[in-house]
């Protein structure tokens, strides 16, 4: 058997890529041949110096941006996401409804929708009662 | 799947790969980003193998990459580049790598540092089994020559 055609088995062989009959022909053949017992001793020292080679890990830096990246984007897209649906929820509902003060008691607690008006200083807080908005006399400072 | 999760789980086996193509740690870092920049644009969905598809993107990112690099051929850059790289690079085994063609190099890499199977680089490749056995072959000659040339 020609030893040049050999070196791919060879190689496939210390990769345990081989099917049962080529690993016969393989061992076989390597008894008989020092030429190819030398390749293949050379191919296993290659193969464990490269496993030997000391890859350092990303660092510690590189790994937080990524990991907090997507994060970031997220919580961007959900900001974003919750600003234009408060802005249409305010802009396009509240306005044809009722506005009459009403306390914002313990018993009430509802979810609040804050309009905010550029115009005006402050901010009136609905809450949702049967479908309608219904305006607090809250005004101001923090909720 | 939870690409944070994604990213804890695999963002050293693609460190690996990248870091055995280029073999220069910074290098490599900004690539490990760019791959992760263009998993989390694209869709993700219906992706069964993840290990294969970070490589695969990994490949394409490195490959880019060497692209642009070429396309500039800015001569002082390239120097400077080759010799901040050497520096890192202690063992004769490491230049040996350094010196094959991108082709041989990545089935060795993904073979020797990723202890992928035949089946699985065929498939991140987009190749046949019996070329990565012929690469993996010529791959390990030349770098039996490489070492036997420079002892």
């Amino acid at each position: 058997m020609n030893c040049e055609s050999f070196k791919e088995l060879l190689s496939a062989y210390i990769d345990a890529e081989l099917e049962r009959t080529d690993i016969l022909k393989v061992e076989e053949h390597i008894e008989q041949c020092k030429k190819c017992r030398d390749i293949l001793n050379s191919y296993q020292n290659i193969s464990l110096s490269i496993r030997s080679i000391e890859i350092p890990k990303p660092s510690e830096k590189v790994l937080k941006r990524l990991i907090l990246f997507p994060r970031r984007n997220i919580y961007r897209l959900r900001k974003l996401a919750v600003g234009a649906s408060l802005f249409i929820i305010m802009g396009v509902l509240i306005i044809p409804f009722f506005r009459t003060g009403e306390n914002v008691t313990q018993e009430n607690p509802k979810k609040y929708y804050i309009l905010k008006d550029e115009k005006n200083p402050y901010s009136e807080v609905y809450y949702e009662r049967d479908g309608n908005f219904v305006l607090t006399n809250y005004s101001g400072g923090s909720f | 799947m939870n690409i944070e999760k994604i990213f804890r789980e695999y963002n050293d086996y693609v460190f690996k790969y990248i870091y055995g193509m280029v073999q220069n740690r910074a290098e490599a870092e900004d690539l490990l980003q760019d791959t992760f920049i263009k998993v989390m644009k694209a869709s993700n969905k219906d992706i069964r193998n993840w290990k294969s598809y970070l490589l695969t993107i990994a490949r394409n990112t490195v490959y880019d990459h060497w692209r642009k690099r070429k396309s500039k051929l800015n001569l002082d850059f390239l120097k400077l580049k080759t010799k901040e790289r050497d520096i890192e690079l202690k063992l004769d085994i490491e230049k040996g790598i350094k010196n094959l063609s991108p082709k041989l190099k990545e089935v060795l890499i993904l073979r020797e540092i990723n202890k992928m199977e035949y089946r699985e680089i065929a498939d991140v490749l987009g190749i046949e089994k019996g070329t990565v056995k012929s690469r993996l072959s010529r791959a390990r000659e030349e770098l039996k020559n490489f070492l036997e040339y420079n002892k």
